[in-house]
């Protein structure tokens, strides 16, 4: 499903050169849900941003679904996460002036869909999630929790086959946590997505499949 | 995706309000100051009723004549030859103008030389704007009257609502007919219903009212008078001094060619001979020249003077438009600024869009989109501006005769300068922020 070979990224600045990944080699299945953890600075985010064509390797290659992404034009690499990548972040990132409904349409506007398609679309993402009943509401006027899954919805409302997860459950507290991190397993289980999950927190890491663990931009 | 553009553009306006105010008093400002001098070039510039053959006419209004004297000036300096100092002497011929006269053309000088013209269609003579004082019931009304002739009103199309205007039978006759305006009839007489054929007594005499027409709404010295009476009643030698008189004349060309009827009117003049001096209060003028100006140099050389009327319309143009380009360009660089840095914070709405699938023109897009409904909702303001200081200016004569308009084109070019202005000022932010690292924009929380 998802292949990285060597893959290497520097920092280079006039004087300094700064290694965030040190020749990393990963193989994830399709179905897998894979957890990164490591300290803080240890390249974890790196790693998912270029696995997320987020950001680009120093060098290496990177295979998605039997297409060598790595090589993909700015505009080939932004359809290519549209259909097949999702993203949750710790922060969210919700977009403050539109409503729940809004938010998690965003990923559809990007496809050549009618209104009434994406409205389809949102609401079933929202319904999974278990908001379908807090659509017009606005990011300010949601609890914390409730955000996130807004975040979930808008991530899997294009059915990717892949969610990429950067500590979605760090700015929540632990009841919070655990009722995303259920949300996340479920959408394992039941969709088969491959989910690639960043956390800091051992718990959560252990209910997935896999764990892959960073020190120094080195796979331990 | 436009009808989402334009939910998240109305409801990022309404969350930053001080921005928004800003923005919106310094597009809908900006945009008043230019519909309001489009407006006043459309108005004054524009062909219109009276003059809507503005491209065919061509104005004298003023004759010049100067003394001119060959003189010598000799100029003695100090120089060096072969190291030793001498006198150095220089002698320079130069053309001093003595005296100069510029003043109206005199009606015997017209009559001479003006009244067959090859180039020209039609031509007419005035006596423009004289003015009298009136009392209707105790109460003062200043009239300006203007002394015209039969093909006055076949040059200047002006708006008949009753009657007739003056006829070559007046001119002959000299009839004592008075054409007057709307305006000018409400105040001497009430009213303008059944007002032809009832007599106006002014600068001691009787006239009787021929026609009404509607007042010229641009200010221009041909056209702007209140009443309008044969000019055969005045006397013959009416001010004359040699050349000089209280006339004006303006010509009709030919198949709209007005260079031929300026190019015949100098050559006309470089014909006529110098007067004798004793007829100039002892001044031997040895140089004439006729100004023919076409409509728009005329009114340029009203507001920029210069000997050329060619000049002033090139001089008023620059003018006109660098002032327009300045007072678009600074609050063009002020609303860019602004621009800068409200998306800053609106960075990792950027990095999640393009994170989603959204490529660097679909950023592009949906940020200048934004700019323009902004710009769109100022220009909108400041056509409501535009017409409420129209309408008070207007109503208040503000500035004199001229009555300015608001018409389709004016607000289809006002339309199109609002949306360029929103283009321009959007432009630059947009184009630097959906050039930003997804990345790096998603940092911003």
């Amino acid at each position: 499903m998802i292949t990285l070979q060597n893959i290497n990224k520097l920092y280079r600045t006039d004087t300094i050169e700064t290694t965030a990944l040190n020749n990393i080699n990963l193989q994830v299945d399709e179905g897998e849900f894979l957890s990164i953890m490591g300290p803080s600075g240890c390249g974890k985010s790196t790693l998912l941003n270029i696995i997320g064509l987020l950001d680009e390797p120093s060098n290496g290659k990177i295979e998605i679904k039997g297409q060598t992404v790595s090589n993909y034009h700015t505009k080939e690499t932004a359809k290519f996460r549209n259909e097949h990548l999702g993203f949750i972040f710790q922060s969210f990132h919700l977009i403050p002036e539109l409503s729940v409904m809004d938010n998690v349409q965003l990923p559809l506007l990007y496809r050549n869909l009618s209104q009434k398609e994406r409205n389809q679309m949102a609401s079933v993402a929202l319904e999974s999630v278990g908001l379908n009943n807090r659509m017009e509401h606005f990011p300010s006027q949601l609890s914390g929790g409730q955000k996130q899954r807004v975040a979930i919805a808008r991530a899997i409302v294009g059915k990717p086959s892949i969610i990429l997860a950067d500590e979605p459950t760090g700015n929540l507290d632990s009841v919070m946590g655990n009722e995303i991190m259920n949300i996340l397993l479920q959408l394992n289980q039941e969709n088969k997505t491959t989910i690639i999950m960043v956390t800091h927190d051992e718990n959560m890491a252990h209910k997935t499949h896999r764990l892959m663990r960073l020190y120094d931009g080195r796979q331990l | 995706m436009f009808s989402n553009y334009l939910k998240l553009a109305l409801r990022v306006l309404q969350r930053n309000k001080f921005f928004t105010g800003i923005s919106l008093f310094g597009i809908s400002f900006t945009l008043t100051i230019l519909m309001l001098v489009v407006a006043f070039l459309h108005s004054q510039f524009g062909a219109k009723n009276p003059v809507s053959k503005t491209d065919e006419l061509v104005y004298m209004r003023h004759l010049k004549m100067a003394m001119v004297q060959n003189d010598t000036i000799w100029a003695k300096d100090s120089t060096q030859v072969d190291g030793i100092w001498k006198y150095d002497s220089t002698f320079q011929n130069v053309n001093n103008n003595i005296s100069t006269s510029i003043s109206w053309y005199g009606k015997k000088f017209l009559d001479s030389y003006f009244r067959q013209l090859n180039s020209a269609e039609k031509f007419t003579f005035i006596v423009p704007t004289s003015k009298y004082n009136v009392y209707v019931n105790s109460v003062k009304i200043d009239i300006t009257t203007s002394y015209v002739d039969e093909q006055y009103f076949e040059i200047f199309d002006f708006k008949l609502l009753e009657g007739n205007f003056i006829s070559k039978a007046d001119i002959d006759q000299k009839a004592y007919m008075a054409v007057i305006t709307s305006e000018l009839a409400k105040k001497y007489f009430g009213s303008t219903n059944g007002i032809i054929g009832k007599q106006m007594l002014v600068d001691g005499k009787n006239f009787t009212v021929k026609g009404i027409i509607e007042k010229a709404k641009m200010v221009n010295l041909a056209i702007n008078g209140q009443m309008f009476v044969p000019s055969s009643i005045l006397p013959d030698d009416v001010y004359e001094t040699g050349y000089f008189g209280n006339y004006m004349a303006v010509f009709l060309a030919k198949n709209g060619n007005i260079d031929a009827v300026k190019a015949e009117i100098k050559d006309i003049v470089s014909r006529v001979p110098f007067l004798d001096p004793s007829r100039t209060n002892g001044i031997a003028y040895n140089q004439i020249e006729a100004m023919p100006f076409t409509f728009q140099e005329s009114l340029a050389r009203d507001v920029i003077y210069m000997e050329d009327g060619a000049e002033s319309l090139f001089y008023l143009r620059w003018i006109v438009f660098a002032l327009i380009g300045i007072f678009i360009l600074v609050p063009t660089l002020n609303l860019i600024n602004l621009n800068m840095s409200r998306i800053m914070d609106r960075s990792a709405e950027i990095g999640v869009r393009k994170a989603f699938g959204a490529d660097s023109n679909g950023i592009l897009i949906q940020f200048i989109f934004e700019n323009v409904i902004l710009t769109f909702i100022g220009g909108l303001l400041g056509m409501i501006f535009t017409i409420f200081l129209i309408r008070l200016s207007n109503n208040l004569n503000l500035l004199g005769e001229l009555v300015l308009e608001f018409d389709i084109l004016f607000f289809a070019l006002s339309f199109f300068i609002t949306i360029v202005f929103g283009v321009i000022s959007g432009f630059i932010p947009a184009s630097k922020m959906a050039k930003v690292h997804i990345v790096e924009a998603l940092k911003y929380k």
